[in-house]
C-alpha cells in the first residue's frame, strides 16, 4: 500500500514524494532507553529527525499543523540546530504514537494545551544535535580532524580550515554505526540565523492554491463515503434500526451499526447523507431527553443562590473582610455551552481488516485514536497507522477518537474497503463536546480608598468529565488565582450536575484563562494593574500573608529544578502533595511571564515530578525560591523574591 | 448527463441532477480544494466562480451549472501567481487555511468587478466568508495589497 505523506517542502510541490527506501540515520531520543528500543522493536524512524542516503532530510513532527504554525516552529527549531538547508527539508508526522512522541505530563501523544514549541523545544533541539553530533564525528573520522574543526551548514559537513564539504547522505551510514552522544552540545545562540524571528510558514503556498490536504480531502483507490445518524441525547443509544428503509436509495452499499447510531457509507457523500437523514431508526429515552438551555441556566442559579455551599477555597480572614463595611461590588457572569465548530467537520479515513488498521485523519489525539480502536475492537497499537493529515482547525475538539472507531467500523463492514466518514455541520454541532455553561457571582468589599479588601466567588457549573480527573476544588482554585491582587477572599464553589458532556479544553485553566478573566478584570479594574511590577508585588503579597506554606521541590527532567516555599494547601489542611504538584504547575504556567526568560523556557518546558515534602513554615518567612540547575552542571542561577 | 467547462476544461458528468455542484467538483473531478463547511451557503468555505460570479457550491445545483463555466482555487491560477494569491502568501493570511479557498476565490471576484475596493466595500464583500481562526485582519490587508498589482 503506497503510503501517503504530507509534506511541505517546495521540492514536494513539484511533485516528487519522499522515498524511504534504503539506508538511514535515525536518531533516537536521548532520553529513557526504552524508548529507543521500542523504535528498534517496531522497525520505524520514530524519532523527528531522518536523514536518508541521498541526503534527504526528514523531519518526523509530535504534534499537528492545526494552523497554529506548530509545524513551521517546531522545523526551524530542528534545521537551526542540525545545520540542514531550510529549503530542501520534508515535514511529516509519525504513523504510530510511540514514546517519544508522547509528552509526558500526559503520557500521551497530544497537540493541545499549546505545548507544540513550549514542551517540545528542548526535545527537538537535542536530537537533532546529536544527529549533527554523529554527523560531524563521521566527517572527523574521514578526514583525520578533531571534530572540532568541523561545522554543519546548509547539510554539509565543512572543514572550514580546508574548505572541504561533505554532504550529509555521504556520512549517514558511517554516522549510524556511532554510539549516539548523551549530552550533545546546543548550538550557542549567537549562531542563530533560522529560529527567533518571523519567517514565512512552509504550509501558505498550500493552502492559498487548494493544494493543501486536510482529512477532508483524502483520497484513496476504491474509497467509499460514510454519513452518520447519532442519538441527539449523548446518554442514549440506539432503540431500533430498519436497514431496509435506504436499501434502495441511490449510491446506498451499507448500513453500519456504530456507537450511539449508524453509518450509512454509499457511492458518495451526498447520497450517504440523503440516506442518513431518511434512515428509519429510533433512540432510547434518556432523563436529559427534556433538558433545556433554560432548564439548564435554571440549575445554575439555584446553585449560585443555595446557602450550604461548602468553601472551597479560603485564604485570609475573608469573612470579615467581606463585611458590610465599606462599598460592596456585585457581578455576574455567565457563559453558555459552546460547540467548538472547526470550520472543517469531525471526519476520518479509514481501511480496515482485522490484521492492520489505517487511518487519515487530522488528528490531535493520536493515543486517544490508538485507545478507542484498542478498547472497542482490540485493535493491537502495531497495527495501527495514523496518516496525519493538517487540520481544519482543531481548538481540542479533535482529540477525541469516535469518529476514528466510526470509519473503522464503516470499512470492516465492506470488507476493508476505504470509507470516509465524514459529519455534516449539523452533526458536529450536535455531537459537540461542548465547551462549558457556568455562571460566576464575584462579590468584593471596597475600602474609601477603592482597595479590595475581600472577595467571595462563586461558581456554578456541570460536573466536569470525570475522565479528565478534574474537580470542583481545582476549578474553584484556579478562578481564584486570577485574583492575585486581592488581599483576602473567600472562594466558593458548587456544582450541579446535568447530562452533556464537557472537553478537557473546559480544565480549570481554561475557564480561569478565557471564561471567568474578563468577569475579574472587569470587577477590579481599578485595583488590580496589569503591569509586571504590580504583578511581582502581588505574588509577594499573595505569597507573604494568604498561603499555607509548605516546602516541596519540583525537579524538572533534564536538571531544572524548582524549589517552592510557599505550596498551597488544601481547605482541609491536608498535606496532599499530588494536589499541591499539581498547583505548582498550574502556578508556574501562570506566572511564567515574570521570570527570567531563560528560566522560563526550562521551567515551562519540563514534566515536574516531586521529590519534596510538604511542611508548615513558620510564620513571617515566606519566599519563593526557584534555582535552576543546568544540564551541563554549571553553577546555578536563582532567582529570589524574597520579601 | 451535465455537461459544462470547469477551469477551462470540459467536462460531462454523471449524477443526480439536484446534487450540489461541491461533491461533484470534489469527488467526482477530485479537486479538493473547494471546501465543505457548513452545507447551507452560511460558511463560503465552498464558494467557487460560476461565470465569473462568486457562489456557494454547496447549496447550488449540479443542473444549473450546464453549459456553464465554473472556475475553483485550482483554476484560479496554475502555480499561485494569481494576484490575490500572492498577496495572500506574501502577508501570510492563512492559519488552519481550511476556508482560505473560499476567501480567495470571494476575494477575487470582488477585485475583477471592483479593482480599488474601500474596507466597507471588502466588509461587504467577504461577509459571508467565516474564519474560524480570525485571519480578517491580514485578509482585508491582503485585498487592498492585491489590489495595488
Amino acid at each position: 500500500m503506497k503510503p501517503h505523506h504530507f509534506s511541505l517542502s517546495r521540492r514536494s510541490f513539484l511533485g516528487s514524494t519522499l522515498a524511504v527506501a534504503g539506508a538511514a540515520l535515525v536518531v533516537p531520543l536521548r532520553l529513557p532507553m526504552a524508548w529507543a528500543q521500542q523504535e528498534e522493536g517496531s522497525g520505524m524512524s520514530l524519532a523527528f529527525v531522518r536523514i536518508d542516503t541521498s541526503g534527504q532530510v526528514t523531519f518526523l513532527l509530535p504534534t499537528c499543523e492545526m494552523g497554529q504554525g506548530t509545524h513551521t516552529g517546531q522545523a526551524q527549531i530542528l534545521a537551526e540546530e542540525l545545520g540542514t538547508d531550510w529549503s530542501s527539508i520534508i515535514v511529516d508526522m509519525p504513523k504510530q504514537p510511540v514514546a517519544a512522541y508522547r509528552v509526558p505530563v500526559m503520557g500521551q501523544m497530544r497537540s493541545v494545551g499549546s505545548f507544540g514549541i513550549r514542551y517540545w523545544h528542548e526535545p527537538l533541539r537535542l536530537a537533532a544535535a546529536q544527529a549533527r553530533e554523529m554527523l560531524t564525528q563521521a566527517a572527523a573520522e574521514r578526514l583525520g580532524v578533531m571534530p572540532a574543526a568541523l561545522h554543519t551548514e546548509d547539510g554539509f559537513v565543512i572543514h572550514a580550515d580546508s574548505g572541504q564539504r561533505i554532504p550529509f547522505g555521504e556520512l549517514v551510514e558511517d554516522a549510524m554505526a556511532l554510539p549516539v552522544p548523551e549530552e550533545p552540545t546546543l548550538r550557542p545562540d549567537s549562531e542563530r540565523t533560522l529560529t527567533g524571528r518571523s519567517i514565512p510558514r512552509l504550509d501558505t503556498p498550500a493552502k492559498v492554491t487548494g493544494k493543501a490536504v486536510y482529512g477532508i480531502d483524502v483520497e484513496r483507490d476504491g474509497m467509499l463515503y460514510g454519513a452518520v445518524r447519532l442519538a441527539p441525547v449523548f446518554s442514549a443509544d440506539v432503540e431500533s434500526i430498519d436497514e431496509s428503509s435506504v436499501s434502495g436509495m441511490p449510491g446506498v452499499i451499507e448500513v453500519v451499526r456504530v456507537p450511539r447510531g449508524a453509518v450509512v457509507v454509499a457511492d458518495s457523500w451526498w447520497q450517504a447523507r440523503q440516506a442518513a437523514d431518511a434512515l428509519d431508526i429510533t433512540f432510547t429515552q434518556t432523563p436529559a431527553d427534556h433538558l433545556s438551555t433554560d432548564e439548564i441556566d435554571r440549575m445554575l442559579r439555584e446553585a449560585l443562590d443555595r446557602p450550604d455551599v461548602p468553601v472551597s477555597t479560603l485564604r485570609g480572614d475573608s469573612e470579615a473582610a467581606l463585611s458590610t463595611d465599606g462599598q460592596v461590588v456585585e457581578a455576574e457572569y455567565s457563559v453558555p455551552l459552546l460547540a467548538h465548530a472547526c470550520m472543517e467537520p469531525i471526519n476520518c479515513t479509514a481501511e480496515s481488516t482485522r490484521e492492520r488498521t489505517e487511518l487519515w485523519i487530522g488528528t490531535q489525539g493520536h493515543d486517544v485514536l490508538r485507545m478507542t480502536l484498542e478498547n472497542a475492537l482490540q485493535v493491537p497499537a502495531d497495527r495501527l497507522f495514523i496518516n496525519t493529515t493538517w487540520l481544519g482547525g482543531g481548538f481540542g475538539r479533535k482529540t477525541h477518537g469516535e469518529i476514528a472507531l466510526q470509519a473503522t467500523l464503516a470499512s470492516r463492514a465492506v470488507d476493508g474497503r476505504p470509507v470516509k466518514v465524514l459529519w455534516a455541520r449539523e452533526d458536529d454541532v450536535q455531537q459537540g463536546q461542548y465547551r462549558q455553561t457556568m455562571r460566576c457571582r464575584f462579590q468584593a468589599t471596597l475600602d474609601e480608598a477603592g482597595n479590595i479588601t475581600g472577595m467571595r466567588i462563586r461558581l456554578a457549573g456541570p460536573q466536569m468529565g470525570l475522565e479528565y480527573g478534574f474537580d470542583p476544588e481545582q476549578m474553584a482554585q484556579a478562578t481564584g488565582n486570577l485574583a492575585t491582587s486581592i488581599p483576602s477572599r473567600l472562594l466558593a464553589c458548587r456544582t450541579c450536575a446535568t447530562s452533556f458532556r464537557t472537553l478537557p479544553w473546559n480544565t480549570p485553566w481554561s475557564i480561569c484563562r478565557s471564561r471567568f478573566a474578563p468577569g475579574v478584570r472587569s470587577l477590579i479594574p481599578s485595583t488590580a494593574s496589569s503591569s509586571k511590577a504590580s504583578w511581582t508585588n502581588a505574588l509577594r503579597q499573595r505569597v507573604a500573608t494568604h498561603w499555607n506554606f509548605a516546602e516541596a521541590t519540583v525537579r524538572g527532567r533534564s536538571g531544572c529544578s524548582l524549589s517552592l516555599t510557599e505550596w498551597p494547601r488544601c481547605h482541609d489542611g491536608a498535606s496532599q502533595l499530588p494536589r499541591a504538584l499539581r498547583a505548582a504547575w498550574q502556578w508556574s504556567r501562570a506566572t511564567a511571564p515574570m521570570w527570567p526568560r531563560s528560566l522560563r523556557r526550562r521551567l515551562m518546558t519540563k514534566e515536574f515530578t516531586s521529590s519534596g515534602s510538604m511542611r508548615p513554615l513558620t510564620a513571617g518567612t515566606p519566599s519563593i525560591r526557584i534555582r535552576w540547575r543546568r544540564r551541563s552542571r554549571a553553577p546555578s542561577s536563582m532567582l529570589s523574591a524574597r520579601r | 448527463m451535465t455537461a459544462f467547462t470547469i477551469n477551462g476544461r470540459a467536462v460531462e458528468v454523471t449524477a443526480e441532477t439536484d446534487t450540489p455542484l461541491l461533491w461533484v467538483i470534489r469527488e467526482q473531478l477530485k479537486l479538493t480544494g473547494t471546501r465543505f463547511g457548513c452545507g447551507v451557503a452560511q460558511c463560503g468555505a465552498c464558494t467557487v466562480h460560476l461565470d465569473g460570479e462568486p457562489v456557494r457550491s454547496c447549496s447550488f445545483p449540479l443542473s444549473g451549472v450546464e453549459g456553464r463555466s465554473v472556475t475553483t482555487i485550482e483554476g484560479l491560477s496554475e502555480d499561485g501567481s494569481h494576484p490575490v494569491q500572492r498577496a495572500w502568501a506574501e502577508l501570510d493570511v492563512p492559519q488552519c487555511g481550511y476556508c482560505q479557498s473560499g476567501q480567495i476565490m470571494s476575494a477575487a471576484a470582488l477585485l475583477a468587478r471592483n479593482p480599488n475596493p474601500s474596507d466597507e466595500d471588502i466588509n461587504a464583500a467577504m461577509h459571508g466568508n467565516l474564519c474560524r481562526c480570525g485571519t480578517y485582519v491580514r485578509i482585508r490587508a491582503a485585498i487592498h495589497r492585491a489590489s495595488e498589482s
